[in-house]
This record gives structure tokens, sequence and C-alpha cells, in this order.
């Protein structure tokens, strides 16, 4: 069966009947025409009858009815076409016929035939509708169209001045609101110089470098290079960033312009695309002026990018889970370790976290003009270069090269475009790092120069060594609150105790004072004690800081370690040891309270499993060799599955879950093993740790080896009796634990030897 | 109803329509001044005597201040029954043959804006004012058959019927209709004029004529 279907036009001997609609609808237009133009007539002379507007209307606009006549002969054409075969065929031979003959002409042609004729009959029926309006002939009405354009120009005038003046509104909004953001700072304003910045000599050294072709360009100009336009400073915040850019500013004497980051932040899509022509205009002009000029951008991340993530440059350092379980665990980790634990829970969230960098900005095309001022087209600029040099047939010049040096700040590199950061526009990406220890003692050096102090050398380069990863901004604050604590001691000059008590607090953050029940204080003691002690005999790479009972914000204690050396590679044992001192709490637990343990172990678990995981599929520090990262990017499975010939094969090849718990089991027994045989160093340290709250690492060692320490005097846990009498009061604390009671006993108090 | 027939009937409709729209005219004629906005309607069949043609013959008048009177003519149009009709026997008191309508709307000069008054505007043709006061001194055949105030969107004043003797003794009647501008700058008059006996005669058409007075003013 064939599909039936509507047939074509060609197809038809009659033409396609009209729809009632087009069939009516220009003698509707026409009537309600007529009915209009009778209603005039009415309202224009009050004594004028329907009946004799209607033949007025008749009598003075016969083109109106012309035109419904030609309507009327044109639908009965069309009704006769539609009714009878032969008079449509006829007419479908004219039309074929006359495209026969047009599409003689070429198609071009054509098409210019048709402008002409389309113009001409404009002109003729302009001419018509003007001599009607002057009442004279066509062609004479048309010699009048000049003179009436010419009296409407004052209308014109006035039309044109309105539009104007909704313009000239826009405009000056827009001229507002692409005000502020930029400030300019010229050569001696500055006193910042590099000597200013401490710490940071390999970056300073690199900039030097910059800051030379910005001065003498020709340097690399005249052998065919071209001067490195773009710096990059990137690390983490407070490690001077912007004093290093402000520094710049004052060793080039060259003008500085300060880019706030909120410049280009607006309430208008657009305003932020004139800021940055606006900025540029001006970095071109004062470049002129001066030979050169430095933009900084502060929080160069403000600026946005379009979307696309940059792979990570460097680890992300923020609160994880793991940091803000009740015992802390991230602390027991030396800080590379932290990191990892870090980065590992940051993983799943890396597509969130790149979708919300995609934002801030200026908005749509702030960005986009930025790229292209930064490396835009060389295009000739100024009305005499363009304009009049054309005219007179002269080419217009280039512009000179404009010697702006673009200098960024930022401590998320990873939230900047992409297309910001390729050669060109960002030459060179500095890391400003945390500062070396001999930048820490020269900062320290200098704050403290700035007080009153009674610090010595030995005791700045131990502040500096204990403080591995301060900052300018943080050592500042460090001095700033042992400063604050002197004085509301009475005190006018900065002491040693000070120093750490202000480093403890910003470490820890103000103590809740939260007074412990007995047996709670014990249990967290001994805890923290197991990390303590697992922490001075087995971590040799990691000091112990401080260790504390006392309840923080986020934490019921915690015992933080500190590398004494800067130090780049780390090795299986020390993984082991970080290890080791994270589940030292759940072992000492188990071993104390007869199997019982807290939840407070969480976090030291979640540590000790991500550390045990890398280093069984990562790091080579397992059973097996093959990296999980690739096995996992690679989509080939981890090796294992239990499908070795033999048993020993077979444990090699134990899926990857169940070697970290093998690992991690085996850690915990050797934890017991050490705890077991350090238990009376245990719960010596658990009673300094209750006794004082908060011990120095240095009352950790005094304590461990029955010395005096600067806080605690450790000589009398050298003592067996004072030990027996320790034990007594942990064993009625362990029946009070088991019955929610209080201890029997009070906690022993020893009086120095 | 099959459609072709549909199709033809309605063709059929909308040419007769055509043809009748073209055919037809209006029931009477309109004197219309859109400058000064005053309407007057006229029956069908009278005959028009321009404007120009009035000025003509108003020009030629001796009477003192006559060309400043002229100067100050908005518009002046007349119409009569009989083609007999001159422009100088409109403007003239001589009995008509036949009826004539005269409209004149005219710019006061200073002295008149101060002095004009309702009985100024009836004593516009005749003393009619003193003659009512004085009857001796009345014509024989004078006859006032009305007398009222008109108020019109723009102007107020009064319509006076009245009849009297011409020179050569003929009883004419007049429908005179006068108004002044409210800011008293602009008159506008009607006159309907007529012998008594062709008055009488053609009473309600005149009076139509009368009523259709209409002064609204340039809007």
């Amino acid at each position: 069966m064939t599909i039936q279907s509507r047939p074509r036009d060609s197809d038809r001997k009659t033409r396609v009947q009209l729809s009632f609609y087009d069939r009516t609808k220009f003698l509707m237009l026409f009537a309600l025409t007529f009915f209009v133009l009778a209603w005039a007539s009415m309202a224009d002379n009050p004594l004028l009858s329907f009946n004799d507007a209607v033949s007025k209307t008749v009598n003075e606009k016969p083109w109106l009815i012309a035109l419904v006549g030609i309507e009327i002969v044109r639908q009965m054409h069309f009704a006769l076409a539609e009714i009878l075969a032969p008079y449509h065929g006829i007419w479908l031979k004219y039309f074929a016929f006359v495209d026969r003959l047009l599409h003689k002409l070429s198609d071009w042609n054509r098409y210019r035939l048709g402008r002409v004729i389309k113009w001409i009959l404009f002109v003729v029926l302009l001419s018509i509708v003007l001599g009607a309006i002057y009442k004279e002939t066509p062609v004479r009405a048309l010699f009048f169209a000049p003179k009436a354009l010419w009296s409407a120009l004052p209308m014109l005038g006035q039309l044109l001045f309105a539009v104007f003046f909704v313009v000239i509104q826009f405009v000056a909004i827009f001229w507002f609101l692409s005000r502020g953001g930029v400030d300019t700072y010229f050569p001696d304003d500055i006193r910042t110089r590099f000597s200013d910045v401490w710490g940071q000599d390999h970056v300073l050294n690199r900039i030097r470098e910059n800051l030379l072709f910005l001065e003498t360009p020709e340097l690399i100009e005249k052998h065919g290079g071209y001067v490195p336009g773009g710096i990059l400073l990137w690390g983490p915040p407070g490690t001077g960033k912007t004093l290093m850019a402000e520094s710049m500013a004052g060793e080039t004497g060259k003008p500085f312009v300060f880019v706030d980051p909120g410049a280009f932040t607006n309430m208008f899509m657009g305003v932020g695309v004139l800021k940055v022509k606006g900025l540029f205009r001006k970095l071109r002009k004062l470049a002129l002026r001066y030979g050169g000029v430095v933009v900084f951008f502060d929080e160069a991340d403000s600026l946005g990018n379009r979307g696309i993530s940059t792979p990570s440059m460097h680890s992300v350092e923020k609160n994880a889970a793991v940091f803000g379980t009740p015992c802390n665990g991230g602390n027991y980790l030396s800080d590379p370790g932290k990191s990892l634990v870090t980065s590992a829970s940051l993983t799943k969230n890396k597509f969130v976290m790149g979708g919300a960098a995609g934002g801030g900005g200026g908005g749509t095309g702030t960005l986009q003009a930025l790229l292209t001022e930064l490396s835009g087209l060389k295009k000739p600029r100024g009305f005499v270069n363009r304009v009049v040099r054309r005219a007179l047939g002269m080419r217009p010049k280039n512009p000179p090269k404009y010697r702006i040096l673009v200098v960024m700040a930022t401590n998320m590199p990873e939230a900047l475009d992409e297309a910001l950061l390729r050669p060109g526009r960002i030459d060179r990406m500095y890391r400003v790092g945390y500062p070396s220890k001999a930048g820490r003692v020269r900062t320290y050096e200098g704050y403290l120069a700035k007080v009153s102090h009674s610090l010595t050398a030995e005791e700045i380069d131990k502040l500096a060594t204990i403080t591995p990863y301060a900052t300018g901004a943080i050592i500042k604050d460090t001095i700033n609150e042992a400063l604050i604590m002197a004085i509301r001691n009475g005190r006018t000059s900065i002491t040693w105790t000070d120093v750490i008590k202000a480093k403890q607090l910003k470490d820890l953050g103000p103590a809740e004072d939260v007074e412990y029940i007995e047996r709670e204080r014990h249990a967290v003691a001994v805890h923290e004690a197991c990390h303590g002690v697992m922490a001075h005999l087995v971590r040799q790479h990691m000091a112990i800081d401080l260790a504390t009972i006392e309840k923080g914000s986020d934490y019921l204690g915690m015992v933080a370690s500190i590398p004494p050396d800067d130090q780049f590679t780390r090795w299986r044992t020390e993984y082991e040891a970080d290890i080791l001192v994270s589940v030292a709490s759940l072992a000492g637990e188990r071993m104390f309270f007869d199997g019982d343990n807290s939840s407070g172990v969480s976090g030291d678990l979640e540590s000790a499993t991500t550390i045990a995981s890398f280093m069984e599929g990562h790091w080579g520090m397992g059973s097996t060799i093959s990296s999980h990262a690739s096995n996992r990017r690679n989509e080939v499975g981890a090796p294992g599955g239990n499908r070795g010939k033999d048993d020993g094969t077979k444990d090699l090849r134990m899926a990857l879950g169940d070697r970290i718990e093998n690992n991690l089991v085996s850690l915990l027994n050797r934890a017991e093993e050490i705890l077991k045989e350090n238990k009376f160093k245990v719960l010596a340290l658990a009673h300094a740790l209750e006794t004082h709250k908060t011990i120095s690492g240095d009352d950790v060692i005094a304590v461990m080896n029955g010395e005096k320490g600067p806080l605690v005097d450790g000589r009398p846990y050298g003592v067996q009796s004072n030990l027996d009498a320790i034990w007594n009061y942990h064993l009625a604390a362990v029946v009070a634990h088991q019955k929610h009671e209080r201890p029997d006993i009070q906690i022993p108090v020893f009086e120095a030897p | 109803m099959s459609s072709v027939r549909k199709r033809l009937v309605f063709s059929a409709v909308m040419s007769s329509a055509l043809i009748a729209m073209t055919s037809c005219s209006q029931s009477q004629l309109y004197a219309a001044d859109k400058t000064s906005g005053t309407y007057v309607a006229i029956p069908k069949g009278w005959n028009k005597i321009e404007k120009s043609l009035l000025n003509k013959a108003e020009s030629k008048s001796t009477a003192s201040g006559a060309a400043e009177k002229l100067a100050s003519v908005v518009w002046q149009e007349a119409y009569t029954t009989s083609k007999k009709v001159t422009p100088a026997d409109v403007l003239s008191l001589s009995a008509p043959d036949g009826a004539i309508v005269y409209v004149r709307v005219r710019d006061l000069n200073y002295d008149e804006i101060n002095s004009v008054s309702y009985n100024n505007l009836r004593n516009l043709i005749m003393p009619i004012t003193t003659w009512l006061d004085d009857p001796t001194k009345a014509d024989a055949k004078f006859v006032l058959h009305d007398d009222y105030e008109r108020i019109e969107k723009i102007a107020r004043g009064v319509r006076t019927i009245y009849t009297f003797g011409d020179k050569s003794g003929i009883s004419q009647t007049v429908d005179q209709t006068a108004l002044v501008s409210e800011e008293r700058t602009r008159i506008y008059v009607l006159i309907i004029r007529a012998t008594t006996e062709y008055f009488k005669k053609h009473a309600k058409e005149l009076q139509t004529i009368g009523d259709s007075f209409t002064v609204r003013g340039n809007k």
C-alpha cells in the first residue's frame, strides 16, 4: 500500500483554496482604515452625520476605494483559479514563461535589477505621497522633500539630543562605576626595599633579574629576546608576597599600580571590562612617561577563571575531618604526613572545588578583557596616528614597547585561568614558600628588634627551629602576642616564657577551661601519654613540641611535634613511626583499660590508615611494588585477589585493603609491645599531664628520663615508690571508669627531692 | 450551498458593496472653517458663494473703516437658494431672491473689544434695541419674533429673529445669531435673510440652519 500524501502544488489542477483569513485580511484592513477615516471626519466636523461622514470619506479618499477594488479583483482571480482548472493553467503557464525570461539574466544581474526597481518604486511612491501632502505634481513635490528635510532638522536635532541625553547618562553611570580599585604609587611614595623582605632570598634574586630587564630592556632585546612581562608569586598566605611586590616597586623607581582584589567585582556586567581597559590605558600612559610601570594584582584568584581548573601546584593545607576529631589525630603526624591525609581526603571533593573556583572574578568578559590586554593585538593607537596618517596615505606607526611588569600574587594558583598563566602573559611563576630557618631567624630578629626583649641568640635560633612553618605574618603576630602577655603581667620586656606561651596560644587557641571529671581526665592523659611516649621513643625525625590535656575548641588534648630540620625526603621507617605514634592511643587504651577503648581514636586511625594506604599503594613500602595511583588511573585494578598458587604468593597478592589492614595490625601489636615495656613511663607522663595540663617537649623528655625539665621536675618519676603510687592510682581510675564513679584514691602528689 | 457558489456570492457581494459606496453622496452641505472652528449645515442644493468673491464685493464698500474690517475677516461664506444672488446682494439689505445664509467670523479691533455688548450684537444690522426702547422711532414693519441667549463652547451671544421693511418697502425676516468669543476678541455671525413671505414658507428649513450654527473654536 502506498502512503497517501497531500498533493503538491505542482500536481494540482486548480489553485489551493485560500483560508478565510487570507481571503478577507486586506478587505478587513481597508474597512478598518475606512472607518477610522470616517471617524476622523466626524471628529473634525461636529455637524457631520455618520452617513455623510461615510460619503465624505468615499468621495475624498478614492485611493482607498481603488485599493478595495484591486483587492476584490485579486480575490475574484483567486476564486476563479480555485474553481476553473483551465483558468489556473493559463496563469501557471504565464508565470512559467515570465520565470524563464527572468532566468535568462544571471542571478547577480537579477538581484541588481530587483534593487533598481525597488528603488524606483520607492521614489515614485514617495513623490506621490509628497505630491498629496504639498498639493503639487509628484515630480515637483519631490523637489520639496529636501526643503522639508531641512525644516525638520531642528526636530531631528532634538531627537538626537534626546538619544544623546539617554546615552550620556549610561556613559556617566559606567564612568563612575568604573572608577576605583586601582591605586597608583609614585617612586617616592614607597620606602620598602628588598632588604625589608626576609627569608625569601631565592625568590628575590629571581625578581631582581626581572627588574633588571625592566630597567634596561636593551640587554635582552638587542639579542633578539623579549622582556619577561609577568610574574606570578604563589604560596601560602602570609609569606610576604605583597611585601615583595611593594619592595619591587620601591627598588625599581617606577610607578607602582596596586589593583585591589575586589576591583573587578561589579554590579553591572561590562563595568569590569571597562575597568580593565581603563587600567591598561593608565598603565600605558605611565609606562611611556616613566619608562616602565609595575602593576600588582593582589589575590589574583579573584580574577576568577572560566571553569577550567589547572592541575594543583601545591599541597592544599586545609582543615580536613581528621583535624577536627576530639583527639585531633592529625597533630601526631609530621607535616608532610598531614598534607597527605588532607590531600587524600580532598581528592573526592576535587571536582566540586574545581567548580567552585570557576566563580568569582568580575563576571563575563572581565577575565577575557584582561587576557586580551596582557597579550592582545599590537594595534596602532591615537587619532592622528590612525586617521590622519592614513588619510595622508601614510602607514600608521606601531605603538612603542610599553614596559609593563605585571605581578600577580595568590595563594590559590589552581583557581587561576590556564590562559592567564601561559608564557607571554605570566612568564615566570615563583613559589613564595615558608621561609627557611635562616629566614625565620632573620624575621624573628627583625620583629624582636622593634620591642624590648631578653631572648638570647640561642633562644631565637631555637624559636626558629620549633616554628618550622611560620611565615612573616605568623612571626609578627607571635611576637605581638608575647608582648601583650608581657604587658598583661606588668612587664614591658618580652621573655622566653612569653614567647612560648604566645606560640602555644596561637597553635592551640585559648584553652576552654573545662575541668574533666577525674576518671576522664586520667583517660585523656593516658591517651595523650601513649602518643607522647611513642613519639619520644620511635619518632626520631620529629621532636615533641608540647603535650596538653587542656580541652580546646576541637580537641580534648594533643601531642604536637615539629621537625627539627628542614627535610625533603621521607622514609619508610619514618612513616612507620608516624603510624606507631597514631595507633599508640588505641594500643594504650586497650592495654590500660582492660581491652576497652574510646571513640577518641578515630582521628588517629584515619591518619594511620591513610599513611598505611599510601605506603602500600604508592610508595613501594609494602609487600607489592605497583603504584595504586597508576593502577587506578589506568583502571587495571590493584594486585591481589588470592589467585596465587602457593601460600607465600597468596599472602603477597592479597587485596590492597587486606594488606593495609595487616600492616596496621602488625604495627598495632608492635605499639602494644613498646607501650607494655614502657607502661610506667606512660603513666608517669599521664601523671605529669594531669598535674600540669600542658607541658613542653623538653618537659616530656624530662619526665621520661627522670630529670628536671623547664616546667616539670621529672626526678620523682625516677623513684619506684612513686611509680607504684601512680600505678595504684591508675588501677583505681580504671575501676572508677568501669563503674562510672569517682576513683577512691586521689591523684598522688610528689614533692621535689 | 457549495463552496463554488459561496465564492461567487462572496465576490458578488463585495463588488456590489464597492459600487454602492462609490455612488453615494452627502445629505447636506457643510460650511466649515477649521481655523476658527465654526460650522453650519446647509441644505443640499443651495449655492455657495466663496470667501474670495465676498471679499471682493466687500472691498468695493466706501463706508468708513470698511477696509479695516475686511482685513480682520477670518472667514466668510454665503449660501443662497437662487443662483441669481450676487455677492453684493449678500452684503446689501435689499430683498433677496429666495433665502441667503451668510456666515462671517471677524476679529474685533481695540475699540470694538471695549464696546461689545449683547445689545451691540442685536443691533448688528438694524438698531432694534432703539426701536424696542422707543417704538416711535421703529420701522413700521418691525416685529421682534424671538430673542434669546446662545452659549457655545468658546463663545456666547444672542440669536434674534425679527422682521423689518427695507428701503423698497418689502418685508424681510432676519434670523441673526451673533456671538462673541470668551476673551471678546472675535465675533461669529450667522445671518439668515429672506423675504418674510419666503421665510414663513420655509420656516422649518431656515430654523434648522440657524440651529446648526456651531462654534467650537480652534482645538
